[in-house]
């Protein structure tokens, strides 16, 4: 439900049509799919279906979020992030699992905090040895 | 224990009514029978009933009538405990479906067992409920202009359909196309991806359009816009009949 549903999904979600301009902030338990203009926040706590006729200039953020249209502004998936062929994203993109398909175009900042995790775990023993080297030449 | 509130007898009903009065009374629920007039309205006789004190409001015939009854019902305090019953005059319609009586025995049958369900209203401002959908419905696509709680919204719709839960379903003209192209679809059996369609379950919505479009209930028109519609979850306590499936949504 729109404006904050705390419960389990009922129903089929909200589905923003080809010909429908909305303004403001979109916020839905169930699944969300666009296919018309949205100027303002997008957020559910399941999905988000970004399709060829939708046009989002806001921030993105989802479960799952599939892109096939466009977007300007930032896009947080805490699981899946798919863009399509047809997807173009302008803006910073944060997820756990990746796929961008040949043909889409994206142009901004992708951040993946498992990746980052691991990349300051592989550092870290590195780190050490210089330590050592230091304490030797005093 | 049961108020009936009846149609007003006219010849077409009148056996129709007499066979629901032997119906009930051969199940031992027969009680207090009225039906409207001049002088008194179906939301007065509602209201006398509640009154009175009796736990069950039964409203015999159709959807017009029922909506009359539980706005008497959702607006009153003292009818905080009253129970709605329904026999609806036609077992095809959306009332009948609600609550699952497929005949008249069906619809007496439930009176007598009193299986409780609580369910959702319309609220249309300032203090109109309604049960069954809400519909406004134009030939050509008009631009409809809407807000639900924090967005506002403009779309392209021929057909909006509101259901109780305050489920909306904006339907668009342009899903059918040119009558050229739905000819050639329907010649080669294509369906088109309907990305026209729109969706929206809320607690507030409030729709504007240039043109006073007319929000029509059971055929009978009940407001014009601009209007605001709210959801009064759980509101109500209606007798259903004990076999009855419900619908997925």
């Amino acid at each position: 439900m729109l404006g904050g549903k705390t419960a389990g999904p009922s129903g089929p979600g909200t589905v923003v049509g080809a010909n429908v301009k909305l303004v403001g902030t979109l916020q839905d338990a169930s699944d969300i799919t666009i296919h018309g203009r949205i100027e303002g926040e997008v957020i559910s706590s399941q999905g988000i279906t970004i399709s060829e006729t939708a046009y989002i200039k806001g921030p993105v953020s989802a479960e799952i979020v599939t892109i096939a249209g466009k977007v300007r502004g930032s896009i947080t998936a805490t699981g899946r992030m798919e863009i399509q062929p047809t997807g173009k994203i302008f803006g910073s993109i944060t997820s756990k699992d990746l796929s961008i398909k040949s043909g889409a175009i994206f142009v901004g900042k992708c951040t993946m905090p498992e990746g980052e995790k691991e990349e300051e775990e592989e550092k870290l023993p590195e780190k050490e040895p210089q330590k050592q080297t230091t304490y030797e030449v005093e | 224990m049961y108020y009936y509130i009846m149609e007003s007898p006219r010849a077409k009903i009148a056996s129709r009514q007499e066979k629901i009065k032997d119906i009930l009374g051969n199940l031992g629920i027969a009680g207090e029978t009225v039906s409207p007039s001049a002088a008194r309205t179906i939301e007065e006789l509602t209201h006398l009933g509640i009154i009175k004190g009796y736990s069950t409001i039964v409203a015999v015939g159709p959807e017009s009538l029922v909506n009359k009854v539980i706005t008497v019902l959702a607006t009153q305090k003292e009818a905080k405990d009253v129970v709605l019953g329904v026999v609806p005059d036609d077992f095809s319609s959306q009332i009948a479906q609600k609550i699952g009586a497929k005949d008249i025995y069906v619809a007496c049958n439930a009176l007598k067992n009193r299986k409780l369900e609580t369910i959702d209203l319309c609220l249309l401002e300032p203090n109109k409920y309604f049960i069954t959908e809400g519909t406004i419905e134009t030939f050509f696509n008009q631009e409809i202009y809407f807000g639900i709680d924090n967005l506002k919204g403009k779309a392209l719709t021929n057909k909006i359909i509101i259901k109780p839960g305050l489920e909306a379903f904006f339907y668009d003209k342009s899903l059918h196309g040119s009558p050229v192209a739905s000819f050639w679809r329907w010649l080669f059996g294509k369906k088109q991806k309907d990305i026209y369609s729109s969706f929206f379950k809320t607690k507030r919505l409030r729709i504007e359009s240039q043109n006073n479009l007319p929000l029509k209930v059971s055929g009978e028109t009940i407001a014009k816009t601009p209007f605001t519609l709210h959801n009064r979850s759980r509101i109500l306590k209606i007798i259903v009949a004990r076999d009855r499936i419900k619908k997925e949504s």
